[in-house]
């Protein structure tokens, strides 16, 4: 197979086994959580959930692929595939415009400042944490 | 078998969960292979994923406009969840907001993170409209 085609297959099934990872985050949300009345708000908290964890992961494996820590292959599999899929972009802007069309304002505004804040910055402290933790050790003349 | 939306995962089955997976991962390579199509042509700006997610945004506008209309069922979590899901992506995102902003490009990183969200929705709302218009 051709390198390409070995790359994309990699991310096929690293995307397949993301989304199930997703599903199965967001049903055991449902199974706990569920009750009447907040039907809405524990989706959104399932997209918020997978994309801060998804997003603190990735920070992680990015630090490695940049020291060279890890191989293309389970960075096509587990970063570009797994935590691609795994997190959601189009989810949550479906999420804010239902909460937009039922008028909660605040809680569509809520919802997006706290997707964004807390993805980005669980990823700058995975990203940061990891390039700390995986420095080269000081060599002392 | 139609139902609200938060009330389709009680009638998924294996073949279902089995399906949602191959669609996610179908979308994963979609979204990997338009970036390698799409390249960075001297921009920092990163093009594919605001590309990928807004496309996306906008599909799943219309799938969801679809749905509304004619009632939830487990084919939703195939493309909300699955074909969308896998596609779209907020891990890379915050990956590349985070590089930007380490290059000290703390305003692009900005723009990036602020635009990706007003664009999302705004193609969402953009195919939510134009298959209400069309059905």
């Amino acid at each position: 197979m051709s390198p390409v085609g070995r790359a994309i297959l990699l991310v096929f099934v690293g995307g397949t086994l993301g989304s199930m990872a997703r599903l199965t985050v967001s049903l055991l949300l449902y199974q706990h959580y569920l009750g009447a009345g907040n039907h809405y708000t524990v989706a959104m908290a399932a997209t918020l959930a997978v994309n801060v964890i998804g997003s603190f992961a990735l920070g992680a494996l990015a630090a490695l692929r940049q020291h060279k820590r890890i191989s293309t292959v389970l960075w096509l599999l587990l970063g570009v595939g797994g935590l691609g899929a795994f997190t959601t972009f189009s989810a949550m802007a479906l999420d804010t415009f239902i909460a937009i069309q039922l008028a909660h304002w605040s809680l569509a505004g809520l919802y997006v400042v706290a997707t964004i804040a807390g993805s980005v910055s669980a990823a700058a402290l995975s990203y940061v944490w990891t390039l700390y933790l995986t420095r080269s050790p000081r060599v002392s003349a | 078998m139609t139902a609200a939306v938060t009330e389709i995962h009680q009638y998924l089955t294996f073949w279902h969960v089995l399906w949602i997976g191959l669609g996610g991962g179908f979308g994963a390579a979609l979204r990997f292979s338009l970036s390698q199509v799409v390249r960075h042509k001297g921009s920092h700006w990163p093009w594919p994923t605001w590309l990928v997610n807004v496309s996306g945004a906008l599909v799943l506008g219309a799938i969801a406009a679809y749905f509304n209309d004619f009632g939830y069922e487990p084919a939703f979590f195939f493309w909300e969840l699955g074909i969308l899901g896998g596609y779209t992506t907020m891990s890379t995102f915050a990956v590349e907001t985070v590089a930007l902003a380490h290059q000290r490009r703390i305003g692009l990183a900005l723009g990036y993170a602020i635009s990706s969200v007003f664009a999302t929705l705004a193609a969402l709302m953009l195919g939510f409209t134009l298959a209400g218009l069309l059905s």
